[in-house]
């Protein structure tokens, strides 16, 4: 016996409220949430189309964003760019373990798992694999509540430019690397939004 | 339309199973979706009082995280000042638009927009009015939701002040105490907000 869900029962869930809406006969009719009046879908119209857009655009400028610096400590007029991973391997050296490893997990791990997860769950889902459905579903959970805090490297290049600015004498300036980087955090942010996990689950109904 | 009325039965957001939440009123902890795991409902108690006073401690405590001072940084004898602003006012001055943006937003603009318009909604709801906008105010609420990043920012002044402890000396201002205690005055907010409890009080179907 088939589970049954909002879909199959003829009925709409909204995105924003969680109100549920009797589906329209006709199928292309525009419908709004009778409870919070947002454009609602049986799924995210475009879903895997969208996010498959703003996954390529972020692995895209992922390399700019680990190759160019994301940061240079200017000092005495001499500037020392650093790269995310040369950023990394300097605090190891100095023996700063904890941060180091903060650092690895927010700014190389996450955005390098997140990509690789969101592909991997577009491509089940064009396949219409029934291999653990929810195991898939909590992967998806735990990558968009994960992504955020890769926002940790960008806003410690803003405290320390703020911070330190002693003229001619030492000054930290963001590289291009921050600013692709900061543009995949927001990206990657943007295709887990556009993904509809109950996607996965509709292989069930074949 | 009696099956969609019910308040009782929901389809999870994660997988679309229909299913229906158990008697909310004297319950405590989750409801989970039956198939998936996701978190269908989070019950709390004195959902809405609770809320307003995390909501108005939290409106204090931002206001004194950005008015003083948050960091300062003695290097031999010349002392640099910053707030909780000045990182992205200095993104931004340096030529870094979408990066001063960014971190303005994230840290400014979003908690201070969810903090004023969960106040705007909670305040009348709790006397018993229904204020205006209130759906468009609750929908943009629940949108923005994940881009403010004030706990993230908490963990980068850590990341910085310990990067920073090496070559100078490094102050903690009279914000940074409020703005530690705003992170755990939202995490409760946050937790104390029944999403499902102002949506039905706010619903146009029916009369309250």
């Amino acid at each position: 016996m088939q589970p049954l869900t909002a879909a199959r029962a003829g009925l709409i869930s909204c995105h924003v409220c969680h109100a549920l809406a009797r589906r329209p006969a006709a199928r292309d009719a525009a419908l709004h949430c009778p409870r919070c009046g947002a454009r609602i879908h049986q799924r995210i119209p475009g879903s895997l189309g969208e996010t498959w857009a703003y996954l390529l655009a972020a692995v895209v400028l992922y390399i700019p964003a680990n190759a160019y610096p994301i940061m240079s400590v200017v000092w005495l007029g001499r500037g020392e760019p650093a790269t995310i991973f040369e950023g990394v391997i300097q605090l190891i050296e100095e023996g700063m373990w904890p941060l180091a490893l903060i650092v690895f997990i927010a700014s190389i791990f996450i955005p390098l798992l997140k990509m690789i997860v969101l592909a991997f769950l577009l491509i089940s889902v064009q396949r219409r694999s029934r291999w653990r459905m929810v195991d898939r579903t909590r992967l998806y959970r735990m990558t968009e509540f994960v992504g955020r805090w890769s926002m940790v490297d960008i806003f410690v290049i803003g405290i320390l430019a703020a911070l330190v600015q002693f003229g001619s004498l030492a000054s930290i300036e963001p590289g291009i690397g921050s600013l692709s980087f900061a543009a995949v955090v927001v990206l990657t942010m943007f295709a887990a939004h556009r993904f509809d996990p109950r996607l996965i689950w509709d292989a069930c109904n074949d | 339309m009696t099956i969609s009325c019910n308040p009782k039965l929901i389809a999870c957001h994660d997988c679309d199973l229909l299913q229906s939440l158990p008697d909310g009123e004297q319950r405590r902890g989750k409801a989970c979706c039956a198939r998936c795991g996701a978190v269908l409902h989070r019950y709390s108690r004195d959902s809405i009082d609770r809320s307003l006073a995390l909501a108005l401690t939290g409106l204090v405590l931002f206001l004194v995280s950005n008015l003083l001072p948050f960091l300062a940084l003695n290097a031999q004898g010349r002392i640099q000042d910053s707030s909780l602003l000045s990182s992205s006012l200095i993104l931004w001055q340096e030529g870094n638009t979408f990066l001063g943006m960014l971190v303005f937003a994230t840290t400014f603009l979003f908690p201070l927009s969810s903090l004023l318009a969960i106040l705007y909604l909670l305040l009348p709801l709790r006397l018993g009015q229904r204020p205006r906008f209130s759906i468009h105010v609750f929908r943009y609420l629940q949108s923005t939701e994940p881009w403010g990043m004030l706990e993230i920012f908490m963990l980068a002044t850590l990341v910085a002040v310990v990067k920073l402890g090496d070559i100078a000396t490094v102050i903690a201002g009279p914000a940074m105490y409020a703005f530690a205690l705003l992170i755990l005055v939202l995490a409760a907010l946050s937790a104390s907000l029944d999403p499902q409890l102002i949506w039905r009080r706010l619903d146009p179907r029916c009369n309250h």
